[in-house]
């Protein structure tokens, strides 16, 4: 299959999306199975590139010899891609029980339809420069559903959304001129500059601006403090944009950075490297440190996410295959728990009314499979085998190790400890859950349910889906080794 | 074989109290069956001397799962499913008494049996690890089974001891990883010599600290006097008498099989972890001295007995291992026995405190004669069962251990012993000659039950004979050292 298919899965979903808002609705019924057979349609699509589109490059545009705006398939944008079409169905299903009571429905539809365009045109993305413009748009087409609640705080949350992620692209700017400059902005792993015959400081220095301005979207601090107002959002885009495809975004871009066109052996053993590694292992406490101070729920989950993130972006800076490999295997594991762990928080909120940690007191009884899936969340967030999140726990550790020098090391100890905080916080929830104590407040029978199946089925298709790629991890692994091999 | 003695009791503790319809003592005669085939094909397994291994799962080329049967593990796993047999006896009559749903009590009782056994079988350090936060995990809700404040805050503490206990142990894992041949244990280690020793020590340490959480070794002991006495008593016993033991198991088989006790002796990690040890013993006795609560000084005498175990451990010769498996055994013995008694006086006497145990012995006449065993035991009086292992563990000190440590261990153990003493020989007194000055009457004799005092009796037994005939026990586990050293 040529590759021009790729342009299908890409602007199906955002030119779909953005006419969509102009189309009236007679009814629910009718909204609901345009976007359905939409994204499930784009969903196809992505995974038919994906099998099976080869590795020849498409040229969409133009502008110079230089500038192009162009698309192809490799190793990691089908792990990315991959990802992303895989959860973006589920959410959508959760989505249609989640959102049946909300206003502001025309946009929310829309701009979630076109985000998915947007993220695989990331994935898909040749070179720096496609990469770097989709990398906008995404923010631009996301900032409508962090608003979507239209209240005060939503539009505050947007905006603070909107500049960081906007100086980041700013920071990323200098590296999309430098790497176009130094002819290495085409994506190829291993990079273009390990022999860079201009000035060290310069490489380094952009390198370092460039990662921390992609870092952004992956909430790296001391640029990270737009997840956590933006847990305000609706759940289903909590749960899908920022745990998974914006903020996996920014850890691909970083990736993409730094394996494919900076390359590891240009930046390896730098101060540069330094650098990235320790703000990345001090997101990797901190975060699980704000985690374990937050009382409300999906601001909780939103802190643990930053504290995941940096889990991958530091395997990233450890700049070896083995490491490139974690870290993949995380950001597709992490993702898979933590839209899990926020449905579940969203069905709490949605049929429990409850949004802060210590309400939740007995509501196991209530909530059973709801309750059900955040234990297999916690566990796996935690990294208790055989959950998923042990593997990639595991093999971040590998790389790590492998490596002698006292940072990793150092960096390996903090995951740990944060790993700890990862019980704290995850645990006292589903203690609390499924042991109330007796002299605490129990809720009046009646007042809370179990989720709908719309949301339950997304989240049982998420817990099984954490319990097997825990159990056979070595497909995706060997798929991933694969992917990132030369 | 190996994968039924694990699978059965998860399988009966998921399926028996929830699903086989009936009253309680039907459910719980089904429990009790099949913990008795357990405990017959453990036994059969282990007796029949067949070398037996299996493989039970390959999650990547670095994470496997699998089994085997050798010494150690047969010791250890004869120990859980005898006390696990004891104890469900005891629980029948026990549980009737406490206020909460039994069948998840069951339930958690048998998933930790299994993963406890499964801890023990490991045959490679990953399926231990494995095993070991699995138990953390599913032995937890035991703690909490009473739902107060103060029972679930002892679980939590639990939880998060143990988890971080098990991080400590993964730090090690991976780098030891890059540093030995192979994770499976092997007697006398698989260290590739030379390589990054200095790390590999410190990782050998970190190991030791986090399974030493669990065996409530000194820093990171604190969760133990909170979390072993607001459990119901027959989990309490469990915890104390056995699941601690989870963090020796890991101890021995780091040192003893993927280190390689050559390799640790005379190293600064040696010294560490027996100073680490010989300061727990002490404050273990003297914490429990100090003590009022019953259950809270059985939990802090767990603290000080199972660093003796950890002692014998680290001097790294075959008496030392000896005498920790030895100790293992008697401690386990005595200390389920105590935690019986303890949880009797509750239930049918309601004392909690040792200030109120004037004159209870004559209302309770079985479970005061039964503690006077166990006590004796575990002071190491001769001929009772504590004393073989102590003068193991002494001799191997002062045989095997350098400077100082040859003189200063045995002398913090006997110290130790003198405080034990000091613990459980007043209560015992107490409670058989309450004085002329009591001001009421202790009150009548109580009916004790015959399922309460049968485990009790039998395990006091054990605490006496074998003392009696340590020839028994100590052939046996010389035989077993020797395969390991």
């Amino acid at each position: 299959m040529s590759s021009w298919f790729l342009l299908l899965p890409v602007f199906l979903p955002l030119v779909g999306g953005l006419l969509s808002y102009f189309i009236v609705f007679p009814s629910d019924g009718s909204r609901r199975w345009f976007y359905g057979i939409l994204t499930v349609a784009t969903t196809a699509l992505a995974w038919m590139a994906i099998l099976r589109c080869g590795s020849d490059t498409f040229i969409l545009l133009r502008f110079t010899d230089k500038l192009t705006l162009s698309f192809r398939m490799d190793g990691a944008a089908r792990l990315f891609a991959g990802l992303s079409a895989t959860l973006w169905p589920v959410t959508m299903v959760y989505a249609w029980d989640y959102m049946r009571h909300e206003k502001h429905l025309r946009m929310f539809w829309a701009f979630f339809t076109a985000s998915f365009g947007v993220t695989l045109g990331i994935a898909f993305s040749a070179n720096m420069m496609t990469m770097y413009l989709f990398y906008e748009l995404l923010t631009l087409a996301t900032l409508p559903l962090v608003m979507q609640p239209m209240t005060s705080k939503a539009i505050q949350a947007g905006i603070k959304y909107v500049i960081y992620s906007m100086s980041g692209a700013a920071l990323a700017f200098i590296g999309l001129v430098f790497v176009i400059v130094t002819d290495a902005q085409d994506f190829v792993i291993g990079g273009h500059l390990a022999g860079y015959a201009g000035s060290r400081t310069t490489l380094l220095s952009v390198f370092a601006l460039s990662f921390l301005g992609f870092g952004v979207k992956a909430a790296i601090w001391p640029l990270h403090a737009w997840l956590p107002a933006a847990a305000v959002a609706p759940t289903p885009v909590t749960a899908l944009l920022h745990a998974v495809a914006v903020v996996k975004a920014g850890a691909f871009a970083c990736i993409r950075l730094t394996y494919y066109a900076f390359g590891p052996e240009a930046v390896a053993g730098s101060w540069a490297q330094e650098l990235v590694m320790t703000l990345a292992i001090f997101t990797i406490v901190y975060g699980s440190s704000m985690s374990l101070k937050q009382q409300h729920f999906k601001r909780r989950l939103a802190y643990s996410t930053v504290s995941n993130l940096s889990y991958i972006l530091f395997a990233v800076s450890i700049m070896t295959t083995e490491a490139l490999t974690a870290s993949f295997l995380h950001l597709i594991y992490h993702s898979v728990v933590k839209i899990m762990a926020f449905f579940a928080a969203g069905a709490v909120l949605h049929y429990g009314e409850r949004e802060y940690v210590d309400e939740l007191e007995g509501l196991g009884k209530y909530m059973p499979v709801t309750f059900a899936c955040f234990t297999v969340a916690s566990c796996a967030l935690t990294g208790i085998p055989p959950f998923n999140g042990f593997i990639s726990k595991w093999y971040i550790a590998l790389a790590a190790v492998h490596t002698y020098h006292p940072l990793p090391l150092l960096g390996f100890a903090a995951l740990l400890l944060s790993a700890l905080f990862t019980a704290i916080y995850m645990f006292q929830v589903v203690v609390r859950a499924w042991f109330p104590s007796k002299e605490g407040i129990l809720p009046l029978p009646g007042t809370v349910r179990e989720a709908g199946a719309l949301m339950l089925v997304p989240m049982i298709v998420l817990a099984a889906a954490c319990l097997v790629m825990g159990l056979f991890p070595q497909s995706l692994l060997d798929l991933i080794r694969e992917a990132v091999s030369v | 074989m190996l994968v039924g003695i694990i699978l059965l009791p998860l399988l009966t503790g998921l399926l028996i109290p929830h699903f086989i319809p009936g009253g309680r003592r039907r459910r719980f005669c089904f429990l009790m069956a099949s913990q008795i085939v357990e405990v017959c094909v453990v036994t059969a397994a282990v007796l029949s001397g067949r070398d037996y291994t299996s493989d039970i799962w390959r999650l990547t080329e670095s994470l496997t799962i699998a089994l085997n049967l050798d010494g150690v593990a047969a010791v250890f796993c004869l120990l859980t499913v005898i006390s696990w047999l004891l104890t469900l006896l005891y629980s029948y009559e026990y549980m009737q008494h406490e206020h909460g749903h039994e069948a998840n009590f069951y339930t958690f009782l048998f998933i930790s049996e299994g993963m406890l056994l499964g801890t023990a079988l490991s045959a490679d350090f990953v399926s231990m690890y494995v095993f070991y936060e699995l138990t953390s995990l599913c032995s937890m809700p035991l703690v909490l089974y009473e739902r107060t404040r103060k029972a679930i805050t002892g679980a939590v503490k639990y939880l998060y001891y143990s988890i971080g206990g098990a991080f400590f142990v993964l730090f090690g894992l991976a780098v030891l990883y890059d540093n030995t041949f192979t994770l499976d244990f092997l007697p006398g280690g698989t260290l590739i010599p030379g390589h990054h020793t200095q790390l590999v020590l410190a990782s050998i340490f970190c190991i030791i600290l986090g399974f030493g959480t669990k065996a409530g070794m000194f820093p990171m002991h604190n969760w133990l006097p909170t979390a072993h006495p607001v459990a119901p008593a027959p989990a309490s016993a469990l915890l104390s008498g056995i699941i601690t033991k989870a963090g020796v198991i890991g101890i021995l088989r780091v040192i003893y099989f993927i280190a390689g006790a050559n390799r640790l002796r005379g190293t600064w990690v040696q010294t560490a972890c027996l100073s680490l040890a010989l300061f727990t013993v002490f404050m273990g006795s003297m914490m429990a001295f100090t003590e009022k609560n019953f259950k809270k000084r059985l939990a802090y005498s767990s603290i000080s007995q199972i660093s003796y175990v950890l002692t014998g451990l680290f001097v790294l010769s075959q008496e030392g291992l000896m005498g920790s498996l030895l100790q293992i055994t008697f401690h386990a013995a005595a200390k389920i026995a105590l935690f019986y008694i303890a949880g009797i006086l509750i239930c049918l006497a309601g004392v909690r405190s040792v200030e109120r145990f004037r004159g209870v012995g004559r209302r309770l006449p079985v479970t005061f004669g039964c503690f006077v065993f166990a006590a004796l035991s575990l002071v190491g009086i001769p001929p009772f069962g504590g004393f073989v292992s102590k003068w193991y563990i002494s001799l191997a000190a002062l045989d095997g251990l350098p400077g100082a440590f040859a003189y200063l261990a045995p002398a913090v153990l006997l110290l130790s012993a003198l405080l034990t003493a000091g613990y459980l020989f007043p209560p015992i007194i107490r409670g058989f000659f309450p004085g002329a000055d009591l001001p009421e009457s202790p009150g009548d004799r109580l009916r004790e039950p015959w399922q309460l005092t049968v485990p009790l009796i039998l395990l006091a037994a054990v605490c006496g004979l074998l003392g009696l005939f340590p020839d028994l026990l100590t052939s046996v586990m010389q035989r077993i050292a020797g395969a390991v050293l």
